[in-house]
């Protein structure tokens, strides 16, 4: 289970499962965490769903934060997009303590997303997530032409990678000789 | 109250009138049919529980009006307002004191003007505006525009021929979110038509070409975010796949691969295909290092050298994903044939292998020779867990090959052909070839040549044999793990098992023996101490491959360290066993 809330976090705790009254031990009620991207959307994920990513399991294993506290102190993931970190949210959802099947259907995908989706997936280290992403990366040029595959991943040709070496070259060059010179200058 | 007690009602004063346009009575719908035939023009008004049509025919004899509808004129005189079209009278007067949920309009006839019907100065927008017209009847340009840009709808159902079809476009956002046409489709501009209609729910077009059906849907692939949920495209003679192949070449979104981290695009690689691996690596010079270092996996490659030189090819068993489960792998395998030939022509094969030449004039540099160049790339940029070469004729100048100047190393070697091989041909081959398993199946004429191997862990040989030289092999080779020879003398078995008794502890675990005649046990265990066999006849039937229940079976001992061997000699063969007292439980 999920919520997105604006601005700050308002979910309530999660109720704690009522036991059948057969049941010999009562469940411990599911701690929650709340994460948000550059859109500053807070998103309520459990912490089942979020072992998935191994960055953030690692961050919250520590923790002990109580849900005040957890509500309080948002994960922020600046660098992710709202919308991205939706799509991450929903499937860590989804495969909250479930090994994903080698055919997910519900995996995103949204192809022109899937240049930030990765990153962000790598950025958050969720393993599955990852190869599927990177699968459904290498799928885009399947049966392509050498020609083809250029273009869509946007390989440059030799010449333009010395052309761009050179460049950087030139470049750290200037850098070079205009820190000399300003040192020289703090020196007088 | 009914609906019509209703009407009656709200026409019998101005405080009635707005009584029932107070209480908002609600009306499930009402239509307003324009039918072929202007006598028969009616409202269809929809209630709870009934279905009532009312007249609205321009002609002066009411009585043949529309059939079983009620007498709009008559209702109009009972309303207390000055008109001059009695429809527009009772049209007002209804949308006034009802509150219908649903509006349509449905026009079947050309209306002259078709912008001054009295409806619009009442209601210019429906839920759903239909125009068929059939017959000769085809609709003028004018009144589409009018319709489509005066009236509002958040459904179109157009059916009609236009006139002067060949030259007008309709440009403008439709408002729509359910949009039908058929009979003509060629007013209808298509290009820009989902950005000009981001509220577009489904449509349907009849007859569109299907130049146009590509464009719509590579708008949909390339466009914004819209809310479009259905395309559906009829034609009588069906659709040809190039609509969807010419689709399939844009759809592919760019993703530039060199802004991702390293280790990631390692990740993507190792997830491509063989060959799209393969033609990634032809790129540039960092795409070919890139593929290197991802380590994409691969079973084997075996350069294959056929006994006729234009089946000379390269065998490749690629390996997908990294499954543990053995059926996985032999599902996921794939085996992958490319021509080295070294000619033009290609002989008859049963597998048509891919063109290495072609193959190769995709890789950047200058090679005399494709093959060489292509092998070269191949095993710099996958890693092959096996890597063989099998000679199947005798090559000329087998000391130049070209697979010899970017690798001598191999996991296998094989020369297995039916034309004699002369000592110097031998000799050429295994000093430039190692490897860690020989299979070698040829004939030799020459009975005094003898070559010592060296370095090896698997053995087989059959045809001429007499070239092996068996004196202190084991000594040589104490890495030698198995070893299969065909038509070896007695003599020379006897000899080997002397060499493993009495030498030091080397890594062999079976040896097998072939011969047409048989072997005689005296002479292959001829002054060697025997024991009977501790191994039960379960446990040598789960070792031996040919254990029958003839022939001798005994167990020898090795000096050194005390291991055992079990010696089977039977009519078919000698095989041998090694094993240690500690693993007889576990066999």
């Amino acid at each position: 289970m999920s919520s997105t809330e604006q601005g700050t976090s308002s979910a309530a705790p999660a109720e704690p499962t009522t036991a059948p009254e057969s049941a010999a031990a009562p469940e411990v009620p599911e701690s929650f965490y709340y994460v948000h991207g550059k859109d500053k959307v807070v998103h309520k994920v459990s912490a089942g769903a979020l072992q998935h990513s191994a960055l953030i399991h690692g961050m919250i294993s520590n923790l002990g934060y109580t849900e005040e506290q957890a509500k309080a102190n948002p994960f922020p993931f600046e660098n992710i997009d709202g919308d991205i970190l939706q799509m991450v949210v929903d499937w860590c959802n989804q495969h909250k303590g479930k090994p994903t099947p080698p055919e997910d259907t519900n995996l995103p995908k949204q192809k022109e997303k899937l240049f930030d989706l990765v990153l962000a997936v790598n950025y958050l280290e969720i393993k599955e997530l990852l190869t599927y992403c990177c699968k459904q990366v290498a799928m885009m040029v399947k049966g392509k032409s050498p020609e083809e595959i250029r273009e869509i991943w946007m390989i440059p040709t030799d010449a333009e990678d010395e052309a761009a070496e050179k460049e950087a070259k030139k470049r750290a060059g200037k850098e070079a000789a205009g820190e000399t010179a300003a040192a020289a200058g703090d020196a007088k | 109250m009914d609906f019509m007690d209703a009407f009656y009602f709200s026409t019998l004063s101005k405080r009635s009138k707005q009584l029932v346009h107070n209480a908002k009575y609600s009306v499930m719908s009402i239509d307003f049919m324009f039918e072929k035939n202007s006598k028969n023009d009616h409202i269809d008004v929809a209630t709870d529980d009934k279905w009532l049509k009312i007249s609205l025919s321009d002609s002066n004899d009411h009585s043949e009006r529309y059939p079983n509808s009620i007498d709009g004129l008559k209702l109009a005189s009972l309303i207390n307002e000055p008109s001059d079209d009695y429809r527009k009278k009772l049209s007002t007067h209804l949308f006034f004191i009802c509150h219908f949920r649903d509006t349509k309009v449905c026009i079947m006839r050309n209306i002259e003007p078709l912008c001054d019907l009295f409806l619009w100065s009442i209601q210019k927008t429906f839920r759903c505006i239909f125009v068929t017209l059939t017959g000769s009847i085809s609709m003028k340009p004018e009144d589409l525009q009018f319709v489509l840009n005066s009236l509002e709808s958040r459904t179109y159902c157009l059916n009609f021929t236009l006139d002067d079809s060949s030259n007008y476009k309709y440009r403008e956002q439709l408002g729509c979110e359910h949009f039908e046409v058929s009979g003509s489709i060629q007013w209808l501009d298509t290009d820009d038509f989902l950005e000009r209609n981001p509220q577009m729910k489904y449509f349907t077009l009849d007859d569109l070409p299907g130049k146009q059906i590509n464009d719509l849907l590579k708008q949909w692939i390339n466009g914004q975010v819209n809310g479009l949920e259905s395309m559906d495209f009829f034609n009588s003679f069906g659709y040809p796949d190039e609509v969807l192949k010419m689709v399939e070449q844009q759809k592919t979104p760019k993703f530039g691969l060199l802004k991702c981290p390293f280790a990631l695009r390692e990740e993507v690689i190792r997830n491509m295909e063989f060959m799209d691996t393969f033609h990634f690596s032809t790129l540039s010079k960092r795409s070919k290092q890139m593929v290197h270092k991802a380590k994409y996996q691969t079973m084997f490659i075996a350069f294959r050298f056929e006994e006729d030189s234009r089946d000379d090819h390269i065998e490749m068993e690629i390996k997908h994903g990294e499954d543990d489960h053995i059926e996985m792998e032999i599902k996921h395998a794939e085996n992958l044939k490319i021509s080295l030939s070294d000619s033009n022509d290609s002989s008859e094969t049963d597998q048509k292998p891919l063109d290495g030449r072609k193959l190769a004039s995709l890789i950047d540099g200058t090679s005399g020779d494709y093959r060489k160049k292509l092998s070269a790339h191949l095993l710099f940029i996958f890693h092959f867990e096996v890597i063989s070469v099998q000679i199947g004729r005798k090559i000329e100048n087998v000391d130049d090959l070209f697979l010899w100047s970017i690798r001598k190393q191999f996991d296998s070697v094989g020369i297995m052909t039916q034309q004699e091989i002369t000592p110097e041909y031998l000799q050429l081959v295994l000093n430039t070839a190692k490897a860690k398993e020989y299979y070698l199946d040829f004939k030799m004429d020459d009975l005094n040549f003898k070559y010592q191997l060296k370095d090896c862990e698997s053995l087989d040989a059959s045809g001429s044999i007499q070239w092996l030289d068996m004196d202190g092999i084991l000594q040589r080779n104490p890495q030698m793990k198995h070893i299969h020879l065909e038509e070896l003398p007695g003599k020379h078995i006897n000899d080997l098992l002397k060499q493993w008794i009495n030498g030091q502890v080397t890594d062999l675990e079976n040896l097998e023996f072939f011969n047409r005649r048989g072997y005689r046990d005296h002479v292959i265990l001829d002054g060697i101490g025997t024991m009977k066999t501790k191994l039960k006849e379960d446990q040598a039937i789960r070792i031996f491959m040919y254990w029958t229940n003839d022939g001798r079976k005994v167990d020898i001992q090795r000096k050194i360290d005390g291991k055992f061997a079990t010696v089977h000699v039977n009519r078919l063969g000698c095989y041998v066993h090694m094993w240690h007292e500690s693993e007889l439980s576990k066999i």
